[in-house]
C-alpha cells in the first residue's frame, strides 16, 4: 500500500541555492558600487569645503598683511564642526603664512609666501600639503 | 497471465504522458534560459564594476594632481582645448589619455580618462569639460587657482 520511495537528487534544490548565490553576489558587487560611488561623493564634498576654507584663510592673512600685520596666530570656527588656523611670520624679506583647515576628521593645510609689491603684499608661492 | 497484466498495467499507471513530458521539458527549458541570463548577467555587472571603479580611481588620481596643479599655478593659459599650461606645468589630453608634463625632463606621467574632454580657461580658474556618454552625465569641473583669485581679490 506505501508507495514507493524514489530516490531525490536535489537538483531543484541545488540550482535554487546557486541562483540564490549568484543574484546574492549581483546584490554584493552593485552594493559596493554604490557604496564607493557615495564615499566619493562625500569626499568630494569634503574637500570642496576645505578648499573653500583654505581660500578664506589666504584671503584673511592677505587682508591682515594689507594692513601690516605680518606675524599673528588666530583660530577661527567654521560651520559643520571645522574650524581654520591661520599663521604668518617674518621670513627673510617675505611672510611665511600657514593655513590650516579642519572638517570633522579631515584637514588641509598649505603653505603661503608673500612678497612686498609696493604698497601691497603679494603671494608668490603656495605649497598645499596633502 | 492475470497477474503479469496487473502489474504492466500498474507499470502504466506510473509513467508519464507525451504532454506531461513535454511540459516538463518546456518548464526545464525556461528555467535553464533564466539561469543562463543571471549567470550572464552576474559576470557582466561584476565585471562592469570593477571596469568603473578602476575607471574612477584613475579619473581621481588625475583630477586630484591637475587640482593641485591649477591650486599654486600663478598663470593659466589654454592655447588649444587639448593643451593647458599651468605656470611651468603642461597638461594636454590626446584621445583618452591626460599626460602632465612637468617641463623639468622628468617623465610625463599620464592617466586614462574619458573620450572627448577638453580644457579651457575661465578668469583664475581652469575648466575640464567633460562630453556627456552613455551612462555617463558629463559636464565642468573648475579648478581654481589660489594666487590667481587673491590677485582679483585685491585688484577688487
Amino acid at each position: 500500500m506505501s508507495r514507493p520511495r524514489v530516490k531525490k537528487s536535489g537538483f531543484a534544490t541545488i540550482t535554487a541555492i546557486v541562483m540564490l548565490g549568484l543574484v546574492a553576489s549581483m546584490l554584493a558587487a552593485m552594493g559596493m558600487m554604490f557604496a564607493a560611488d557615495a564615499r566619493r561623493t562625500r569626499s568630494a564634498a569634503a574637500e570642496a569645503q576645505l578648499r573653500q576654507l583654505l581660500i578664506a584663510g589666504a584671503a584673511d592673512v592677505q587682508q591682515r598683511l594689507n594692513k601690516d600685520q605680518t606675524t599673528f596666530d588666530a583660530t577661527f570656527a567654521t560651520p559643520a564642526e571645522g574650524n581654520l588656523r591661520v599663521t604668518a611670520a617674518m621670513d627673510g624679506d617675505g611672510v611665511r603664512s600657514v593655513v590650516l583647515a579642519n572638517l570633522g576628521p579631515r584637514h588641509a593645510e598649505q603653505t603661503l609666501r608673500f612678497t612686498r609689491a609696493g604698497e601691497k603684499w603679494k603671494l608668490v608661492a603656495v605649497e598645499l600639503r596633502p | 497471465m492475470r497477474r503479469s497484466f496487473r502489474s504492466r498495467r500498474r507499470g502504466l499507471a506510473r509513467a508519464f504522458t507525451l504532454t506531461e513530458l513535454l511540459f516538463a521539458l518546456g518548464i526545464l527549458a525556461i528555467f535553464g534560459l533564466a539561469t543562463t541570463q543571471l549567470f550572464y548577467a552576474t559576470f557582466r555587472v561584476g565585471h562592469a564594476t570593477a571596469q568603473q571603479q578602476n575607471a574612477a580611481s584613475a579619473f581621481d588620481s588625475a583630477v586630484s594632481a591637475l587640482r593641485a596643479d591649477a591650486w599654486i599655478a600663478p598663470e593659466i593659459t589654454t592655447p588649444d582645448p587639448a593643451t593647458a599650461k599651468l605656470g611651468e606645468l603642461i597638461w594636454t589630453i590626446n584621445e583618452t589619455t591626460l599626460t602632465r608634463d612637468a617641463g623639468d625632463g622628468a617623465r610625463p606621467r599620464t592617466w586614462t580618462a574619458p573620450k572627448g574632454m577638453t580644457f579651457a580657461a575661465d578668469g583664475a580658474s581652469l575648466v575640464l569639460r567633460i562630453p556627456a556618454a552613455p551612462g555617463e552625465r558629463g559636464g565642468d569641473l573648475r579648478l581654481i587657482s589660489e594666487p590667481m583669485t587673491l590677485a582679483k581679490l585685491v585688484a577688487s
